[in-house]
C-alpha cells in the first residue's frame, strides 16, 4: 500500500510538472508587452525597460519558468496581477470558496441522483424504467449547462419566484439552481456508470448465492451488489469533482457568482495574463491532487488492488 | 486488406462468374455491410443519422438561400422583439434579425467548428497514438506522458488559456476545441495499434519490405477505422457542446456570429424581458448533440461482436 501511494505521490509531482510548464508556455506566448501593459502607453522607454527588469522578463524563458514555480511552492507565490498589484494567490483565494461549495453541491446531487438512476435502472433492467433512465440520460448529456441554467432562471426565479437570479454568496440558496445546472453531464456519466458495473456484478454468483439463502431483494442489491459495484462509480466521482472545478467557470457565469470562473473570464478579457495562469494552474493542480487523492481511497476500498501492493 | 484475394482469384484464371461469386460472398462478409445491417436494427441510431444528415444538408444549403450580410447579421431595429408570425416563424431578436435565419446558419458554424476541431484532434490523435503503440519503448514513454499530463487538465480551462493567450480567432477556437481532445484519441489509437500491431498482415506486409509509415497508414489504422468513427462522432458533439460554452462566456465566436452559443449570450441580456429568445437556439444545440449521440452510440454496439447474432 504504501509501495502504491508512493508511486502515485512521484507520478503527481512529474504531472504538476508537467502541467505547469504547458501552461507557462501557452500564457508566456501571448503577444504584447507586459511592462507596458501595467504602466500604460504613455509611459517612458526608461521605466518600461526598468519594469521588465523588475518582473524579470529579460531573463531566458526556462530562468523564468523555474523561478515561477520555486515562488509557488517554496512561497505559495502566484505573481502579481497587472492590472490591480495585487498577488494573484490572494484574488484567487478569495474566490475560491464559491467554486469550492459550487463544485461540491453539485457533485452531490449528481453523485446521488445519479447513482439512484443507475441502480434502478440496471436493477429493472429492460423495463420501461430501465428505458425511461436510458432516455432520460441521453437528453441530460445533450443539455448545454448553461442553457439549462437560463432555463432554471426562468422558472424558478422568474415564474415562480422560489429561488434568487443570481447566485447569492451568502445563503445556500443562491448555489441551489447553479448546481442542478451544472450536474447534468456528470449525473448523466454517473448513472452510465453504474448502471453498467450494476449490470456486471448483478449476474455474478455470489448475488444468486445471497438471494438462494433468502436475503430479501432489497439487501441483495444495496448490500451485496452496490457495494461491489460502486468502486469504479468511486473513480468516476473523483474525476468528475476535478472536471467540476473547471465547469463551474460557464456555470458561473450564467448566475453571475464570484468564483475563480469570473475572475479567470475578467483576466481573460483585460489580459491580465497572471491571474489567468494563477486560476488555471490552481485549478489544474486542484484536480490532479483530488485525482490522487480517489486513487488512493480505491486503492483503499479495493482488496483487489490492495493486495497487488502489499506481496 | 481483403482486396487481394479477389484480385489473385482472377489471376488464376477463374471463370468471371466465379469471380462474380466470389466478389459476392465477399461482400457478404464485409465488415461495412455487417455493421451497417447491425446498425440498422437500432431505431435510435438511425434515428439520429438521419436528424444529423438533415442537418448537414440544411447547414450546407443556407448559404445558398440566405445571404449572410443581409440575411443573418444586418439589424433591423424596427421589427426587433417581433413574436412568432409568418415571415418571422421564430421572431426576431433585439436587434430585429429573423431567429429561424440565424438558428439555422448557426448550425452551419457549430458543424463546422465540430468537424473542424475533430479534424484537428484526429489528425495529431492518430498520428501521436500510432507512433506510440507502434514503436512502444522510449516514443511510447514520451508521448503517453505527455497526454497523461494534457489529460488532467481540465478541456475548459486548457481551451481558455488557450484563448487568453492567442485571441478568439477561429483557428485558435479550433486549436482550443481540439487539444483537449487528442489524449483521449490517441490512448485510443495506440490501444488499437498494440492489438493489431502483432497481426499476420502486418508481418505479412513488413515481409514485403514496406516501410513502418506505410503499414501503420496502410494496414493498420484502417483496421483501428471503427472505433475511431465512433469516438470522432462523440467528439464532434462534445466539440458542439465546448465551443457554445466558450461563445456564451464570451471566449468563443463573437457576436453577430449566429454561433448558438453567442446568440445565447446575446439573448441572456434580455432573458427576463423577452424569455423565448433561448429557446431555439438552445434546442438546437440540443437536438444536434443528441443526433451525434444517438448515432455514435449505435455505431458502437453495431460495431461491437459481442452484440452481432
Amino acid at each position: 500500500m504504501g509501495r502504491y501511494i508512493i508511486r502515485r505521490l512521484l507520478q503527481l509531482i512529474f504531472v504538476v510538472f508537467g502541467i505547469s510548464f504547458i501552461l507557462f508556455t501557452i500564457l508566456s506566448l501571448t503577444p504584447g508587452d507586459p511592462a507596458t501593459l501595467i504602466l500604460g502607453e504613455a509611459a517612458t522607454a526608461e521605466s518600461i525597460a526598468a519594469k521588465r527588469a523588475e518582473l524579470g522578463l529579460d531573463d531566458p524563458f526556462f530562468v523564468r519558468y523555474f523561478s515561477y514555480l520555486y515562488n509557488i511552492f517554496a512561497h505559495g507565490d502566484f505573481g502579481n496581477s497587472y492590472r490591480s498589484g495585487m498577488p494573484v494567490f490572494k484574488e484567487v483565494f478569495t474566490r475560491f470558496p464559491n467554486t469550492l461549495k459550487l463544485a461540491l453541491l453539485t457533485i452531490t446531487i449528481s453523485a446521488v441522483l445519479g447513482i439512484l438512476f443507475g441502480v434502478l435502472s440496471a436493477v429493472k433492467q429492460y423495463t420501461w424504467i430501465d428505458n425511461a433512465t436510458l432516455a432520460f440520460t441521453l437528453l441530460i448529456t445533450s443539455v448545454p449547462s448553461f442553457w439549462l441554467g437560463l432555463m432554471l432562471i426562468i422558472l424558478f426565479a422568474v415564474q415562480l419566484g422560489w429561488l434568487p437570479v443570481s447566485g447569492g454568496t451568502d445563503s445556500i440558496r443562491g448555489f441551489i439552481l447553479p448546481a442542478i445546472a451544472g450536474s447534468v453531464g456528470y449525473m448523466a456519466n454517473t448513472i452510465r456508470q453504474t448502471r453498467t458495473s450494476m449490470l456486471d456484478v448483478i449476474h455474478s454468483d455470489y448475488i444468486t448465492m445471497a438471494r438462494a439463502k433468502g436475503c430479501n431483494e432489497k439487501t441483495v442489491t444495496f448490500k451485496h451488489a452496490l457495494r461491489n459495484a460502486l468502486l469504479p462509480v468511486v473513480t468516476l466521482i473523483g474525476i468528475n469533482i476535478g472536471w467540476q472545478l473547471g465547469g463551474t467557470i460557464i456555470i458561473e457565469q450564467v448566475f453571475t457568482i464570484s468564483g475563480i470562473g469570473t475572475l479567470m473570464i475578467t483576466s481573460v478579457r483585460s489580459k491580465d495574463i497572471p491571474v489567468v495562469l494563477g486560476c488555471v494552474t490552481f485549478v489544474a493542480l486542484l484536480a490532479s491532487l483530488i485525482n490522487l487523492a480517489t486513487d488512493i481511497l480505491y486503492a483503499y476500498i479495493d482488496p483487489r488492488v490492495k493486495s497487488s501492493y502489499t506481496k | 486488406m481483403s482486396n487481394t484475394n479477389v484480385n489473385t482469384a482472377a489471376e488464376r484464371n477463374f471463370t468471371a462468374e466465379q469471380v462474380a461469386l466470389m466478389k459476392q460472398q465477399y461482400k457478404k462478409q464485409n465488415q461495412l455491410v455487417a455493421t451497417w445491417r447491425q446498425f440498422k436494427k437500432n431505431k435510435m441510431a438511425v434515428f439520429g443519422l438521419i436528424v444529423f444528415f438533415l442537418m448537414v444538408i440544411v447547414a450546407i444549403s443556407c448559404s445558398f438561400i440566405f445571404d449572410y450580410e443581409t440575411d443573418i447579421v444586418e439589424q433591423h431595429i424596427m421589427e426587433r422583439f417581433q413574436g412568432f408570425s409568418r415571415e418571422h416563424p421564430l421572431g426576431t431578436d433585439q436587434f430585429g434579425r429573423d431567429i429561424l435565419k440565424r438558428v439555422l446558419w448557426g448550425g452551419r458554424v457549430s458543424l463546422f467548428c465540430g468537424l473542424g476541431a475533430v479534424t484537428i484532434s484526429l489528425t495529431f490523435g492518430s498520428i501521436l497514438g500510432a507512433a506510440a503503440g507502434f514503436f512502444g519503448g522510449y516514443v511510447d514513454d514520451v508521448i503517453m506522458r505527455f497526454m497523461d499530463i494534457l489529460l488532467s487538465i481540465p478541456e475548459t480551462l486548457l481551451a481558455i488559456s488557450l484563448v487568453a493567450a492567442f485571441g478568439t480567432s477561429l483557428p485558435v477556437l479550433l486549436c482550443a476545441m481540439a487539444v483537449g481532445q487528442i489524449p483521449k484519441l490517441s490512448r485510443l489509437v495506440r490501444s488499437q495499434v498494440l492489438t493489431l500491431k502483432n497481426e499476420q498482415f502486418v508481418e505479412a506486409a513488413r515481409c514485403c519490405g514496406t516501410k513502418n509509415a506505410r503499414i501503420i497508414f496502410k494496414h493498420i489504422l484502417p483496421n483501428a477505422v471503427g472505433p475511431i468513427i465512433v469516438n470522432c462522432t462523440l467528439t464532434v458533439a462534445r466539440s458542439i457542446l465546448t465551443i457554445a460554452g466558450l461563445s456564451f462566456i464570451g471566449l468563443g465566436l463573437q457576436p453577430p456570429n449566429p454561433e448558438w452559443g453567442a446568440m445565447l449570450s446575446e439573448a441572456k441580456v434580455r432573458l427576463i424581458d423577452y424569455p423565448y429568445l433561448i429557446v431555439a437556439p438552445g434546442i438546437a444545440i440540443i437536438l444536434t448533440v443528441m443526433s451525434l449521440t444517438m448515432a455514435g452510440d449505435g455505431l458502437r454496439d453495431a460495431l461491437d461482436p459481442k452484440m452481432r447474432h
